[in-house]
């Protein structure tokens, strides 16, 4: 946005030069002016791409019988270049392998697709699944705004798609098993007004009990984050009445002094870091997805601004993300995954992932893999790969998948229990150790005795 | 206070681009879209160097060192063959920009990467907590911006110079090579544009499209402060630097904002002063 303003800028004060007459001088300024306010629209993603108008229905190309002798291809999209799009390449890699080293029910052909973080690449990349590749199925996808981008491609394609990044609700708007929606089902993460929900639950049951009682939020402005943020202001002054009794009553709210809002490219927080300092918060509840998360756990832990820091940090699951920032005492949930014995298949996961990558697994990853092992399952069940059978069977899912059991609600959207674990997923906070090892501390029946524990710089009462 | 000490700092790293770009048309006449490219290459470079095990100043310089290169490349391969014809200068030197762009997404892809910083920790200037990385190069970039501007108003080079930005023709009858001058111009733009880049790594990413921002902030600080004028670079630079801080520090959301209003008022100060702050009305 700033580009293009610049460039704009750049390109009307030229135009004006050139108007009164400064011909030699001004046309070659206003020549460039304009380049780079193409140069900055393109960079900008403002451009189309290469976006074809309308996908052929894939469904029936996949109308065959699921034998073992059978291969499911699977197309899956996402941001190659940053670790969460790596992530869902390489989860659903490692499904694939595994299922096929079993060889049972149809082999997996994974078909990965860059969607290079950018929304008209990740529909190019769903019409070309239906159109060339002829897949069967879908999943992956990233941040919200590439998996909104690509549903209304997604339900003319006729094509079954699992979501396993996005956190938005409305990834999920109007979908029921009979409409045109029905395709789209959503495996992880749990969608962002649940988080939301989880969130304010810790705040004000959990983190009040650590002694905090002035809480601020530092969010991305992003598509999953705004209604999340928008619930927590709602939620932690008043967790009964915004959850409808979900909390109960007897819970009381807690002091929300400020908002603060940063871009996703962010890299200085300085600012919304002294705003919340000086309204007199002692917790900010951080609230991003991609890179930026980085930057903000670095200066946080750098500056050391006297309130302790914790939320969604997606970059924060990472595995090299303490050796930069070195923020320890930061927390982070509920949307992360850790190598805990969460479900049966959390360890298995992520020491199969380490093996094969040398990384630690993101959220994404995860979701990825369960999502292939949900469609392969279905798939398996159903005994054959036709679209409609594979959504009959999909909405039945009742596994145990690596961040517990997973199960789709009437919308096809997973389940979330904050209390019983198989009922639904569950969600878990880790806090960052001195030793940059990462340890589950809230909810206590995962946490194996260990307590959060204040961040350097931060005294607690 | 904040807005002050932070401002003072944005301000110099800003000024250290643009200056470059602003010496660049102000002497050889050359709008030089690649000037961002520069940023890009010292900063990809050190990190580079540093990944190879270098000590960090090593890579530093390096990272500076090949940003001078490159703009010695550029004057002599690709300026210089199409110097007269301005049209193709700015073609030719964005066509270099997207290449360099889709060299760096060849070799290091889109993930972003980040510079170790030279310091690490924080320190308090003025009753402002900082990360000392930001304020090392804050530093670093006003001294070089001094340094610049007293060789340009101080030695026999400045004036040979300043010589050639005035008067082309007139600077070879007193024996000056403007070519050879715009050639060293050239170079030492894209050694501070390298050397910005550089200094930003460690607290900002390196990514493939890094260029285009100092570029774009270049573009309009140039304009604001008067085509080619030094002084009205460097006044320009503060002032867009501390506007930066001073709404990101005073308006709700500032960070969002900031873009919107940074451009709002050049746009403002244009209309009512198009010339920008010190340049020359053409008659």
């Amino acid at each position: 946005m700033e580009n293009v303003g610049l460039g704009v800028v750049a390109w009307v004060t030229t135009a004006r030069g050139w108007y009164e007459g400064e011909h030699m001088l001004r046309k070659k300024w206003a020549v460039a002016c304009t380049v780079v306010a193409m140069s900055a629209l393109a960079a900008c993603g403002e451009s189309g791409g290469d976006v074809a108008s309308d996908p052929t229905t894939g469904a029936s190309a996949g109308a065959s019988a699921a034998g073992s002798g059978e291969t499911f291809k699977i197309g899956v999209f996402g941001p190659e270049q940053i670790p969460q799009g790596e992530d869902v390449r390489d989860g659903a890699l490692l499904a694939a392998k595994e299922l096929n080293a079993k060889g049972e029910g149809p082999q997996v052909e994974i078909v990965f697709c860059d969607s290079e973080a950018k929304p008209e690449k990740a529909i190019a990349c769903i019409t070309k699944f239906a159109q060339q590749d002829k897949v069967q199925a879908i999943s992956g996808g990233f941040s919200s705004a590439e998996t909104l981008a690509i549903l209304d491609t997604v339900k003319r394609a006729k094509l079954p798609y699992v979501s396993a990044g996005a956190a938005a609700p409305d990834v999920v708007k109007g979908v029921d098993s009979t409409g045109p929606g029905k395709y789209i089902f959503r495996i992880g993460p749990v969608n962002s007004l649940n988080l939301a929900a989880d969130m304010c639950l810790t705040v004000t049951t959990k983190l009040t009990k650590e002694g905090f009682s002035k809480f601020g939020i530092l969010h991305e402005d992003a598509a999953f984050a705004l209604p999340l943020v928008e619930f927590l202001n709602a939620c932690l002054p008043n967790p009964s009445a915004a959850t409808k009794g979900a909390i109960p009553a007897a819970v009381k709210g807690v002091e929300l002094v400020g908002t603060e809002k940063h871009t996703p490219a962010a890299t200085d927080f300085s600012a919304q870091f002294k705003s919340l300092k000086d309204k007199g918060a002692d917790f900010v509840i951080e609230v991003n997805s991609t890179q930026v998360g980085i930057q903000l756990g670095k200066q946080w832990a750098t500056l050391k601004p006297g309130f302790a820091l914790g939320g969604i940090n997606v970059s924060g699951q990472s595995s090299a993300y303490f050796d930069v920032t070195k923020a320890v005492g930061e927390l982070n949930g509920p949307a992360g995954i850790v190598r805990a014995a969460v479900s049966e298949k959390t360890i298995p996961f992520f020491d199969a992932f380490m093996a094969e990558y040398k990384r630690d697994p993101l959220y994404n990853g995860a979701a990825t893999y369960d999502g292939i092992y949900a469609l392969h399952e279905a798939a398996a069940r159903a005994g054959a790969l036709d679209a409609d059978t594979l959504v009959t069977e999909l909405e039945k899912t009742d596994r145990v998948g690596v961040s517990g059991v997973e199960k789709f609600n009437e919308q096809h959207d997973v389940i979330y229990s904050a209390t019983d674990p198989k009922a639904g997923l569950s969600l878990l906070y880790f806090q960052y150790q001195a030793d940059g090892s990462k340890k589950i501390v809230y909810p206590e029946s995962l946490a194996d005795g260990n307590t959060y524990q204040a961040p350097p710089g931060v005294t607690l009462p | 206070m904040d807005v002050l000490v932070q401002g003072a700092l944005t301000s110099a790293v800003i000024a250290l681009v643009a200056l470059g770009f602003s010496l660049v048309y102000g002497v050889g006449g050359i709008v030089n879209l690649a000037h961002g490219s520069f940023f890009m290459i010292g900063a990809y470079s050190a990190y580079a160097m540093s990944e190879t095990g270098a000590p960090l100043l090593v890579s530093a310089v390096v990272g500076v060192l090949a940003a001078t290169l490159a703009g010695v490349l550029l004057e002599r391969l690709v300026i210089t063959p199409i110097r007269h014809q301005e049209v193709a200068v700015l073609i030719a030197t964005l066509a270099v920009a997207i290449l360099v762009q889709s060299g760096v997404q060849f070799f290091y892809g889109g993930l972003e990467r980040q510079l170790p910083g030279f310091v690490s920790g924080a320190v308090t200037v003025f009753g402002v907590t900082l990360q000392q990385t930001r304020v090392l190069a804050g530093l670093v970039a006003l001294v070089t911006i001094v340094t610049v501007l007293l060789v340009l108003t101080r030695t026999p080079t400045g004036r040979m110079v300043r010589a050639v930005a005035q008067d082309e023709e007139a600077s070879r009858l007193i024996g000056v090579r403007p070519e050879r001058v715009t050639l060293y111009v050239l170079a030492i733009g894209a050694g501070l544009a390298g050397l910005a880049g550089v200094l930003t790594a460690p607290y900002g990413v390196l990514t493939p499209t890094m260029w285009l921002l100092p570029l774009t902030q270049a573009f309009a600080i140039v304009i604001l402060g008067g085509l080619g004028s030094i002084p009205g670079t460097v006044l320009a630079s503060v002032v867009v630097g501390f506007l930066d801080r001073f709404v990101a520090f005073n308006v709700k959301d500032g960070d969002i904002k900031v873009g919107l209003v940074t451009v709002a008022v050049i746009l403002a100060t244009l209309v009512l002063r198009p010339q920008g702050f010190l340049g020359k009305v053409a008659r």
